[in-house]
This record gives C-alpha cells, sequence and structure tokens, in this order.
C-alpha cells in the first residue's frame, strides 16, 4: 500500500495527476508506512523459538542437524571445506531468530478474527522494493530471515516463500509442507 | 488478487518521473484511447488513483487491525494464489506493508 500513495503524491507534484490528491495521499501514505506492519509482529522468544524448530523438524522428518551451523546449506559450506568461517557467518546469535533475546518477524497474514498466521514468509523482500520509509524492525527481521532452513528461509535451491517452523498453530506445518516452493 | 491493485502506480511513477525514456512522454500516453477499456488512459490512471486512496482511507484517518485491506477472493488473494497459501488468512502482510510484483513464471 504505502508505495502506491507515495507514488499518487510523486504523479500529482509533477502535474500528471491533480494536486487535490496531494494532502491525503501525504497523510495516508505516513500513517501506513509507519503503523501498518507492527500489527503483524510475532514476538518470540529464544525458549519457545527452539522448541517450535525441534518439534518442526520433526513433523516433517527432517533432521535435527539442520538446526545448526549452515541448516540446509550445510553440504555446500562443507565443500567449501572452511567450516570454521561458514559457522560463524550462520551462528551469530543476533542473526537468529530468538537467538540472542526475544525476535520479532511478520506474519505472513491476519485472520478474520484478528489472531495472526505466524508463518515466516518471503514477502518482506517486497517492502525492500517499493517501500520509501523501511523501520529497523523491518530491516532486522529480513537479517534473520535469511538463515539456512528451516531457521530461516534459505535452501540451495532458492528461497522458500513460507516456512511454517515458528508457529503456535502447528496444523499450519502440515499445509505449508504440502505446498512448499521456492523463489527461482 | 487485491495486491495487483497496488502495483499500477509506483511502476508508472517510476517510469515517468525517474526513467529518461519516459521523462517527457506522460502528456502524449496520457491522451491516448485504451484499446481494452473506454477512455484514455488518463481516465484509467484517475480511477485507478481514487480505487487506492478509497482502498487506503480507513486505515489512514483510524489505524486499527480492522482498517487494513483484506482479499476479496478467498481462493486467489495475492500472489499466493490459494486459501493455503495464506494460511487461510484475510489481511495478507504483502498487499498492506507493500504488494509484490511477480510472474508465477518466477516461481517453481
Amino acid at each position: 500500500m504505502p508505495s502506491a500513495l507515495r507514488a499518487i503524491v510523486q504523479l500529482a507534484e509533477a502535474g500528471i495527476v491533480s494536486s487535490n490528491y496531494t494532502e491525503n495521499a501525504t497523510q495516508w501514505a505516513e500513517v501506513w508506512e509507519t503503523q501498518a506492519s507492527q500489527f503483524f509482529e510475532v514476538t518470540i522468544d529464544s525458549t519457545t523459538a527452539s522448541s517450535r524448530l525441534s518439534n518442526y523438524v520433526t513433523q516433517a522428518n527432517l533432521t535435527e542437524s539442520l538446526l545448526y551451523g549452515a541448516g540446509a546449506l550445510n553440504d555446500t559450506q562443507s565443500s567449501s571445506g572452511n567450516s570454521t568461517n561458514s559457522t560463524s557467518a550462520w551462528g551469530a546469535a543476533e542473526q537468529i531468530i530468538g537467538g540472542a533475546s526475544n525476535s520479532t518477524f511478520y506474519a505472513l497474514s491476519i485472520n478474520r478474527n484478528g489472531s495472526l498466521v505466524e508463518v515466516l514468509n518471503s514477502d518482506l523482500g517486497f517492502v525492500l522494493l517499493y517501500a520509501n520509509n523501511v523501520s529497523e524492525g523491518i530491516i532486522q527481521a529480513t537479517v534473520e530471515a535469511l538463515q539456512p532452513y528451516p531457521r530461516g528461509l534459505l535452501t540451495n535451491v532458492g528461497m522458500v516463500v513460507a516456512n511454517a517452523a515458528y508457529d503456535s498453530n502447528v496444523t499450519n506445518i502440515e499445509v505449508s509442507l504440502l505446498a512448499v516452493m521456492v523463489w527461482s | 488478487m487485491v495486491d495487483t491493485d497496488f502495483l499500477l502506480l509506483p511502476v508508472l511513477a517510476d517510469y515517468f518521473l525517474n526513467y529518461p525514456q519516459g521523462q517527457n512522454r506522460s502528456t502524449e500516453f496520457f491522451a491516448r484511447n485504451s484499446t481494452l477499456n473506454q477512455g484514455t488512459f488518463e481516465e484509467l490512471l484517475i480511477k485507478n488513483v481514487d480505487h487506492v486512496l478509497n482502498l487506503s482511507m480507513a486505515f489512514g484517518m483510524n489505524a486499527s487491525q480492522e482498517n487494513l485491506v483484506q482479499i476479496r477472493d478467498p481462493l486467489v488473494g495475492n500472489w499466493r494464489d490459494s486459501g493455503t497459501g495464506l494460511g487461510y488468512g484475510t489481511y495478507p502482510f504483502d498487499v498492506n506493508c507493500e504488494p509484490s510484483l511477480l510472474l508465477k513464471e518466477d516461481l517453481s
């Protein structure tokens, strides 16, 4: 939303559309930019993050070793023969969801009743592409999402579009496993 | 898909205002008649501007969760193209925080 409003302001300033649009579009863009993303915030602490990850790898029939080091990228990293660097590059606590302290990520969507669909997702990328004023929270969440799956979204064949590993509603795990897709 | 409602204006503004190829072309372009819809491109542009402002107004005046934009179709709500793709939620993150510019061919 906010970039469409910013575009209206730009088009009005350039005289392509009426300047009557400027006031509302400017004011509402500011509100959308600063206040929309907070409704999607999911805060998760270290203990909860690690127990949900453990449950996820079990349910998804994945190996626990994915939760350490380079996770789903382990094979790539070990073939480079530089395991020390790769461990520290992926392992810094402040880059991992729930790694250092509480983390915030952005829900995939909000249900009609107001509850959050607590699924990690790739759509932060659209904010980075379009938005004019990107919040610190979005940047931090981007860093934490760019971790190897299942801690984050990265796999050797591309970034997954969604990852339900941290979802308190574990039925979403099954749903997301049925529809795992990657960006290519 | 409601996300596509928000895609035209950022791209259009970028092309006509920031790209050398687009500069000084807007007057001529917007005067042309559309071949698919009735009216000039300018009239269609204004329709989209009014539509975006209408959808943004409620939250712009009162930033509450209920005033975020909801999907219109439960099956093809946004680019994720399914109810399961959104975890059955009705207010998508991308639509409200920024829409996606995506071709289906980008996904495998």
